[in-house]
């Protein structure tokens, strides 16, 4: 009785200071790039080596890849887009804070980059495991949700 | 059914040639269950040995280090013609993939 009690203030604990949204986009991009690097290296090296059937052939690998390569190259296209558009809002006056609706507009191109590099990832895994279609999609709404909630939180709180 | 025999290959040519005769005659079964070993070995190693060392150990860390580095070996296999097919390598890079999410998504570590 008395551990369940420790157990459910220490998730609470760990909810409140937990996963900040500022964590969760780093994360996924780091996640992202350490991925493509990883590709990277395995094709590179296969290819230095004169390797006969190379990962590259494969389809799978080839679409991971280019699709990995692309949201990333575009991550900072569209990480610029949201800085002009946070630029050339001006705040408009609040009780106690000022709105800028702009954040919205950001808040929408994170979680689109957050969930294309997810897709590529987890859909590599899922391709090769033979996972259920369904228990991707699954997965992906629960991303989703969590990104909004997130968002919400982030705009909110400042948080 | 008769197994071809190591004198049909050229094993002097090195001792990559007896681990190809081996993959041949067991229908590519050797190579996956040698990095299945492999990453065996390396997860329960470090989780026990970080348990022994710090005194306290982390499973997802020991799998995301076993993912690497059999995914490291499987990449350094590949450049051996005939040992290794493409289906084992991307097993093996994606549970590095998962185990890179994995640790890049929780905060604790």
């Amino acid at each position: 009785m008395e551990n369940s009690k420790i157990r459910k203030i220490n998730l609470f604990k760990m909810n409140k200071k937990g996963q900040e949204f500022r964590h969760f986009i780093v994360g996924f991009l780091l996640a992202g790039l350490f991925i493509y690097a990883m590709l990277s290296f395995a094709l590179q090296s296969q290819t230095d080596n004169s390797v006969g059937n190379k990962l590259i052939n494969n389809q799978l690998i080839n679409r991971t890849y280019s699709s990995l390569g692309g949201n990333l190259s575009s991550s900072e296209t569209l990480a610029t887009s949201s800085k002009g558009t946070f630029e050339n809002e001006t705040p408009t006056a609040s009780f106690g804070s000022a709105n800028l609706f702009s954040i919205k507009g950001i808040a929408q191109t994170i979680i689109t980059m957050i969930t294309a590099i997810y897709n590529v990832t987890i859909g590599l895994a899922a391709d090769v495991f033979g996972v259920d279609r369904v228990v991707i999609l699954v997965l992906a709404s629960i991303l989703i949700f969590v990104g909004i909630f997130m968002i919400w939180r982030w705009v909110r709180f400042a948080d | 059914m008769t197994y071809e025999t190591l004198g049909n290959r050229n094993a002097s040519k090195g001792i990559q040639e007896i681990f190809i005769y081996v993959n041949d005659v067991t229908n590519n079964v050797f190579t996956p269950m040698f990095l299945f070993s492999f990453f065996l070995i390396v997860f329960l190693g470090s989780y026990f040995t970080a348990e022994r060392v710090r005194g306290r150990g982390d499973w997802f860390i020991s799998f995301i280090v076993a993912g690497y580095t059999t995914s490291g070996l499987a990449i350094i296999l590949s450049f051996i013609p005939g040992l290794i097919d493409i289906t084992t390598i991307i097993v093996t890079l994606s549970v590095s993939f998962i185990g890179t999410i994995i640790l890049f998504l929780t905060k604790e570590r």
